[in-house]
């Protein structure tokens, strides 16, 4: 069985990143605890994704035509391909939080700017994160303040900030709304060239002074001509910011909480772990890797373990990195874009700027099996290198009874944890298979393909839809 | 500027030609530009994965060799036939990367996936197809840039075996050099190949970011170009072609532009790319859609538009003197003569 070190490892890089084979973990566990997650929050040392390399294999993909659900290629290339697994993650949590789509967006490549920005910033300063959101040319598009004129307010924008960016529902009045709103009058999208004829082309932020309200306005008991940066300022300094934010983080990296809408009047799951997360983010002044750092060496965050669902888009970048085989963006990339979506969470597109529902919301018996079978279908491929190194160290171990095949096998996927009943099933199947023998070459295809068909029923097991 | 007079040359941007299109009057994402006989080119479109429902070796879109000709003058392009289509079985492509055309105008097509090289006629009739994976002699990882010299004989960039490979037209390995590294005759990814006219071989080293040139049996001779975004800088260089004067052009891949330096690798020029009007073809989409007529008035600075992006491949028209560059991301051809004779105007004008 997996060592302390190694489950904690495991759980910690599940979380943080995409979950690590097994030598990397060993490797880390080596390393520590304490200077992993430091590795995590400083990634320069590490090798962030190619994404020149992406382009020079798929250069359809550059700026890619609306082709529903194949225009998150580029980004989850960097999801599978990437050494900065936290800064990635991060982007994924941006994503969730502040999601915008192609369903009105329809234009992929200024989503995956915006996802770039996520990268950039997304684990500096919450203030600056928030500045570029709200200069974001798919943020203008999205939520209309392109169309937030000083002659006739738009609100969508300046209540989203409000409502799913920053506070909550609860912490503003509809006259704060407004004037958030008249504050960024002006901010704006040039002119874009269409696509007709040549494709797609960048959009640019404007600010058209001659459209901004400078006016005076009353905004959180703040009062004078507010424009946009002062708007911003006042929200990251509010209680309610902090709160959000820490919830969010919680529910992201650490266990499931109520939908969002919610939170309003449902409190948090374990309030004092959301204050602990809260105190940071004021204490270091928005600065998201402190916060991070709190986060994953508290002890509610250790004692977490398969305290979380799994999102699609987890299930998805966690299967890919652990067979191995994809850091080159081999054919099939549009297809394995797709996947996420087929299980609920369409990247690049979500349902609404509220994001998705998560934790059991991600599971419905159409999500289910789409999750089951593709995880099936990977680790069932013998042939992939991540599985191939899975069945080098079954076999290792030499002759192995089935309650310590299938216990190896649970130690290799996770280290898991599954209730007995399950474990029976595995074993049961282990049985009929029979003592696995290495010594000729078909005996290790046959092995192999018996390693291949046990793994196939670990990632079915309701244990495994957990991080 | 799109007349530039640099150390005793001159070159004038002529027209564009092409769209964006799945077939027919216009490319998708093209790749490589070869002349055929007369006014004929050939364009190699890369194409994209797009059809989410069926399986990735049957879900690409607009893979193909289009046919085309194109005369002198903006306007006179003509759409002639194509061939070739996404998928693996034969004549057919997954990764098209490089085409050539041997003495006998038959058309060569690699292919970065399939690991092969497909022949053609010069109407597209498939001939064979020859290639398979591997490290050894005559095997590829990636073939992707190809030229073929006088005598026929093929050189393959063998581009994840970071070597190059020469071959007969029929596929049989002759002799291959290179390795992956950065020292001189060492490569990383290269990319695209030419020869000059005196069978000399010049290889895209593309993550090295240079051009390296070599004897027609591989002895290296010198190299064009190092890191960087500034003058006779690269970022991963995709395509060469060298004039009849001896001058090399290198399309600068990731800077957006082609990059001119004369024979001894004295860096002369840029190209930016000059597309001021519309092409033909687009200018026929464009037309039918009133609100992309009305949005181009508001647009403030049309520039980008005119831009190379991501420019992938570049030829060499020794019959008309000009250059052809594959404007890649933009879906159209960009075309600049190099005038044997210019008369400037008086200076004080």
């Amino acid at each position: 069985m997996a060592s302390e070190n190694i489950a904690l490892m495991a759980h910690l890089m599940r979380r943080a990143g995409f979950g690590a084979t097994r030598e990397e973990l060993e490797t880390r566990a080596a390393k520590g605890y304490e200077a992993t997650v430091e590795e995590l929050l400083n990634p320069e040392s590490q090798d962030g994704s190619d994404r020149l390399e992406f382009f020079r294999y798929h250069p359809g993909y550059r700026r890619p035509i609306t082709s529903p659900g194949m225009g998150s290629a580029a980004w989850l290339h960097d999801l599978v391909s990437t050494g900065r697994v936290l800064e990635e993650k991060m982007v994924l949590f941006w994503h969730h939080v502040f999601a915008t789509g192609t369903g009105k967006v329809d234009h992929y490549h200024e989503l995956i700017i915006q996802i770039d920005m996520f990268r950039e910033k997304g684990m500096g300063d919450y203030r600056e994160l928030l500045l570029a959101l709200a200069k974001n040319p798919a943020m203008i598009f999205w939520l209309d303040n392109c169309d937030n004129h000083s002659y006739a307010v738009n609100e969508n924008w300046g209540r989203e900030l409000l409502e799913l960016f920053s506070m909550g529902v609860g912490n503003y009045t509809e006259d704060d709304v407004r004037e958030c709103s008249r504050a960024f009058t002006g901010w704006t999208l040039s002119p874009m060239i269409p696509r007709q004829a040549y494709g797609r082309f960048d959009w640019e932020f404007e600010f058209q002074e001659e459209d901004h309200d400078d006016g005076e306005k009353t905004f959180l008991g703040h009062t004078g001509n507010l424009d946009g940066n002062d708007i911003i300022d006042i929200v990251c300094s509010q209680p309610a910011t902090a709160n959000f934010v820490a919830r969010h983080l919680y529910n992201f990296f650490v266990a499931d909480e109520p939908q969002v809408p919610s939170w309003q009047d449902t409190p948090p799951n374990d309030p004092e772990a959301v204050d602990m997360l809260a105190k940071a983010f004021v204490d270091s002044n928005y600065d998201m890797r402190s916060v991070l750092r709190v986060l994953f060496m508290s002890d509610f965050f250790k004692n977490a373990r398969f305290a979380k669902i799994k999102s699609p888009a987890e299930v998805v970048v966690g299967t890919l990195r652990m067979v191995g085989g994809y850091e080159f963006p081999v054919p099939g990339i549009g297809e394995r874009s797709k996947q996420a979506g087929y299980m609920g969470q369409d990247l690049l597109n979500p349902p609404s700027v509220e994001g998705w529902h998560t934790g059991v919301e991600w599971i419905n018996s159409g999500s289910l099996m789409k999750r089951i079978n593709f995880c099936a279908d990977m680790v069932g491929d013998v042939s992939r290198p991540g599985i191939q190194s899975i069945v080098g160290r079954i076999r290792e171990k030499g002759a192995l009874g089935p309650e310590q095949l299938v216990d190896t096998c649970l130690d290799l996927m996770g280290p898991m944890e599954v209730i007995p009943e399950n474990r029976q099933l595995l074993v049961d199947h282990a049985t009929e298979f029979g003592q696995l023998r290495w010594e000729t070459e078909q005996d290790v295809s046959n092995s192999s393909e018996k390693i291949g068909e046990l793994l196939q029923l670990v990632v079915s097991l309701r244990e495994y839809l957990y991080a | 500027m799109v007349t530039q007079l640099v150390a005793g040359r001159t070159f004038d941007y002529s027209h564009s030609i092409g769209r964006g299109a799945p077939s027919g009057e216009g490319f998708t994402v093209a790749v490589d530009v070869a002349m055929g006989e007369g006014d004929i080119v050939y364009v190699l479109n890369r194409g994209y994965e797009f059809v989410p429902t069926v399986a990735w070796n049957r879900a690409g879109r607009g893979a193909r060799v289009g046919i085309f000709s194109v005369g002198t003058e903006a306007g006179d392009e003509k759409f002639i036939s194509e061939f070739g289509k996404y998928g693996d079985a034969r004549g057919e492509f997954i990764w098209p990367a490089g085409m050539a055309l041997d003495s006998q105008t038959n058309i060569y097509v690699s292919d970065e996936w399939l690991n092969r090289v497909s022949v053609f006629d010069k109407d597209g009739n498939f001939l064979n197809d020859w290639g398979t994976p591997g490290e050894g002699n005559g095997e590829f990882s990636g073939p992707s840039g190809i030229a073929i010299d006088a005598q026929d004989d093929v050189y393959v960039v063998d581009s994840r075996n970071h070597r190059v490979q020469k071959l007969t037209k029929d596929g049989k390995f002759l002799l291959s050099w290179g390795k992956l590294g950065s020292e001189e005759g060492e490569f990383d990814s290269p990319w695209g190949i030419t020869l000059d006219q005196d069978g000399n071989v010049y290889v895209a080293d593309h993550k090295n970011h240079r051009v390296q040139k070599f004897s027609p049996d591989g002895h290296f001779l010198s190299q064009f170009g190092s890191y960087g975004s500034g003058r006779g800088e690269l970022n991963r260089p995709s395509a060469v072609t060298v004039d009849p004067d001896g001058d090399v052009y290198i399309c600068d891949w990731a800077n957006d532009r082609v990059q001119l330096f004369n024979s001894e690798g004295k860096f002369l020029t840029s190209f930016t790319g000059d597309a001021q009007e519309l092409t033909k073809w687009a200018q026929a989409i464009v037309s039918t859609n009133p609100g992309a007529v009305k949005r181009r008035r508001e647009v403030k600075n049309m520039e980008i538009e005119w831009r190379l992006s991501m420019p992938t491949g570049v030829t060499f028209d020794t019959a008309r003197n000009r250059l052809f560059i594959a404007d890649t991301q933009r879906n159209r051809l960009q075309i600049y003569n190099k005038l044997k004779e210019y008369a400037g105007p008086q200076r004080n004008l």
